[in-house]
């Protein structure tokens, strides 16, 4: 590569967006910019790690529920999550007092037409009485009119998870009462989730309309109180699709969308630079200070990079900034040193470097503003393409459970499907959502990088 | 009039050294410059004429302290800078001046023209951001380029001559005692050489600098200098004012030179132009001796001896066995 072609930065930015392929580059980018900005604003990354690794806060969505849009290419179409409760469409009440004894009765109707089963169901309840514990009974009618009676329950003070497809006797007695209605025994489990939705056909399969939910609750004090929410966990969530703790990925990806930009750009431009000060001292000086820096580059190629990382990380535990940092050290004599002390030595040798000596600059003045500036146009490709090198080294790192456990970052997503199983599941989304941030990540850095090698190296232009 | 002697060079010496064999072995040395004396008054137009590699731009670069001389000595106003630090030649830098040879090659390509001219003025600290832009305006308007059209320019927008006569501005502008101009036309179109050599001397005479003028162009020399060296092989053969040396070429090897000028005279268009005879000899290991020997016409035995200076006339100096 040559130095001696001139170009500003503000002419190689005009310059870029002539060509498509950098403009499709830069949207892309733009739209990581704009999630990352999303999440900066909204979630700090110091917060959202927390949040990532709460169970509590994630009870509420589906398990391992695959992203919407499956369904647009599936002909069988998966449950979304249902909620159910106060406020919410298709509720009514009824209260009947019989002395001091209440009795709420609370209907909530919905319409499912999904062709699969939903996974759950919960009932959370918030209970306050005085002495004795309310009770509740749940009913379940489906469409057919059938209705079935799915148990009494005794309320605690405070939130009671009600796990209804948990309910091992419930479970018998319903399958019970299917192949009743069925009239053989079919060649398929009848668990409680499916028996809550199967239509009596014999086949495994929804029966679609209008079905209803009853909770009956029997408060025995004046003062008790009760509020509740159904969730009929889906098969479907977001447009990525949730984990096997109910964490949805999308909010994940979002989290980890400036942790891999910041990684990587902020991993890059040091290197970059620090690499470009180095390597134009080495150049600049020469003799004994060229010999040490470029000893020292020459056994730091042979470091085994990685293990070294590895052992770092499995010795002290590092956090994702500390690893940025090791990184750093461990790049920054890197072999790139050798390809910019060359073009050093080509600058070094214009008489405008003689003349600055001879009205008397001093050498870091030379270095650092009649050197450098020269060298950086043609390395802004260099810089921009090892970006996502450097996003995939941290998801790399996380693959290999050297991840910061604070910090949501794409590599750790995917660590985390592999080992919770997700391609032997068949939860494909759970590792190809966060891979494909990964590539488009890459794709966006590799069409800026490519059309500004273009123009910084024009020979390329017509090959 | 008493002249004031503002450079002093004393048996000056610049070797290069070359290792040959990668495991030390002998080191071997290009003579560049070797034990040349002169003296620059205060004022004085000098100009070093010689082929190319017989060490003018060595010893140039060695006077500017751009090199650390071998041996002898340089003293600057009565101050021996020959083995100052570069760290204490902070002051020296701001008396001299250097305009190059290649104009194109001599500007940084990313500043502009006014920051060109302004990084002189603030490695040396001189003046507030208005005093420079001033003397910036000023010292183009002495170049006879209108600031206000070419400070925001940057070089590659400009032709070779205006190039130069940015470099020449940067060079005087900080109203240095002494400035080497390297070939400053030779790449120049020939017919902008004329302009930029006047500018040159006009300002030269206006600042009453010193000025030593490299060149291998003895055309060039009589506009603009009151001395000329004649350089051979990495020695001053011929030293002597310009119309002393133009009227009574001494050593034969200047004479040699005013034979090879071409002179467009009907009559000499049967002459066989005598040339002599071979190369210039290598500096890694030049002749015993007068090194222009191997070439001399009249060289006899006795040049195989180092050859005296002799002044055969006031201020006219010959290095040779035979001065003419």
């Amino acid at each position: 590569m040559s130095v001696s072609e001139e170009y500003s930065l503000r002419g190689i930015i005009r310059e870029l967006l002539h060509y498509k392929s950098a403009v499709i580059g830069l949207l892309i980018l733009l739209f990581l910019v704009g999630i990352s900005a999303y999440a900066i604003f909204f979630t700090p990354y110091s917060k959202s790690g927390q949040l990532w690794n709460e169970r509590e806060i994630w009870l509420k969505y589906p398990k391992n529920a695959a992203p919407e849009w499956v369904n647009y290419f599936s002909s069988k179409k998966l449950p979304r999550t249902i909620f159910l409760g106060h406020r919410k469409e298709g509720h009514s009440e009824e209260k009947l007092r019989n002395g001091a004894i209440t009795e709420l009765i609370y209907t909530d109707k919905f319409y499912f037409d999904a062709d699969d089963f939903p996974d759950d169901i919960i009932i959370f309840v918030n209970a306050t009485y005085a002495r004795s514990r309310p009770k509740m009974e749940v009913y379940w009618t489906k469409p057919s009119g059938d209705t079935l009676y799915l148990g009494k329950y005794t309320l605690r003070n405070g939130t009671n998870r009600i796990y209804l497809t948990n309910n091992v006797r419930l479970e018998g007695d319903l399958a019970e009462h299917v192949i009743k209605k069925i009239g053989k025994k079919p060649n398929f489990v009848i668990s409680l989730n499916r028996a809550l939705f199967i239509s009596y056909n014999g086949k495994l399969e929804t029966e679609k309309g209008r079905y209803s939910a009853r909770l009956k609750f029997t408060l025995r004090n004046e003062g008790d109180k009760v509020s509740y929410e159904t969730v009929i966990y889906g098969k479907v969530y977001g447009i990525a699709g949730t984990d096997d703790q109910r964490r949805p990925l999308d909010l994940g990806l979002i989290w980890g969308a400036p942790i891999a930009l910041a990684f990587g750009i902020t991993a890059s431009l040091i290197i970059s630079f620090v690499q470009l000060i180095i390597a134009a001292i080495s150049g600049y000086y020469g003799g004994r200070v060229d010999s040490i820096i470029q000893r020292l580059t020459e056994v730091y190629m042979i470091l085994p990079f990685l293990p070294i990382l590895i052992m770092i990380s499995l010795l002290y535990g590092m956090s994702l900034w500390k690893l940025l940092l090791m990184v750093i050290l461990l790049s920054i004599f890197g072999t790139s040193v050798k390809t910019y002390r060359v073009w050093t030595m080509q600058i070094k040798s214009y008489p405008y470097v003689e003349a600055a000596l001879a009205y008397g600059a001093g050498n870091m003045r030379i270095i650092l503003l009649y050197i450098v500036p020269r060298l950086l146009p043609p390395i802004v490709p260099t810089l921009v393409l090892s970006i996502p090198s450097y996003v995939f080294l941290e998801a790399a790192l996380s693959f290999l459970g050297l991840s910061d456990p604070n910090v949501v970052s794409w590599g750790r997503i995917v660590e985390e499907a592999f080992s919770g199983g997700a391609l032997y599941k068949g939860y494909y989304h759970w590792v190809l959502m966060p891979s494909i941030m990964l590539v488009l990540t890459a794709i966006s850095f590799a069409l800026i990088g490519l059309a500004l090698d273009r123009i910084v190296n024009p020979r390329l232009r017509e090959m | 009039m008493i002249k004031m002697i503002l450079l002093e060079v004393k048996d000056l010496k610049k070797y290069f050294p070359i290792k040959k064999g990668i495991f030390g072995g002998k080191t071997y040395y290009v003579r560049a410059v070797d034990e040349i004396s002169f003296d620059l008054d205060k004022g004085e137009a000098v100009s070093l004429v010689g082929e190319s590699g017989s060490g003018k731009t060595t010893l140039g670069k060695t006077i500017l302290r751009l090199y650390r001389p071998t041996g002898g000595k340089l003293i600057f106003d009565g101050k021996d800078i020959t083995n100052l630090a570069p760290k204490k030649l902070k002051w020296y830098r701001r008396e001299t001046g250097l305009v190059q040879q290649d104009p194109f090659g001599a500007m940084p390509p990313h500043f502009t023209i006014y920051r060109i001219l302004e990084e002189p003025l603030i490695v040396n600290k001189i003046g507030d951001k208005e005093e420079r832009r001033e003397i910036v305006h000023k010292i183009l308007e002495e170049v006879q380029l209108p600031p206000e059209e070419f400070t925001f320019k940057y070089p590659h927008m400009l032709s070779g001559g205006q190039l130069q006569r940015i470099a020449i501005a940067r060079a005087i502008i900080l109203e240095p005692k002494l400035v080497i101009a390297d070939e400053p036309v030779s790449m120049l179109d020939a017919s902008v050489r004329v302009d930029v050599l006047n500018i040159f001397r006009r300002i030269q005479e206006k600042y009453k600098m010193s000025t030593v003028y490299i060149t291998h162009d003895l055309s060039t020399t009589r506009y603009f200098s009151e001395k000329i060296f004649i350089m051979y092989a990495g020695h001053v053969v011929e030293r002597a004012s310009t119309q002393e040396i133009l009227n009574h070429p001494s050593h034969p090897y200047t004479q040699a030179l005013f034979e090879a000028i071409p002179n467009p005279d009907p009559k000499n268009r049967f002459k066989l132009r005598e040339v002599p005879p071979g190369e210039p000899p290598s500096l890694i290991n030049p002749p015993k001796g007068c090194r222009f020997r191997p070439r001399c016409p009249i060289a006899t035995e006795k040049c195989e001896r180092e050859p005296p200076e002799v002044e055969i006339s006031p201020n006219h100096f010959v290095k040779c066995w035979y001065p003419q």
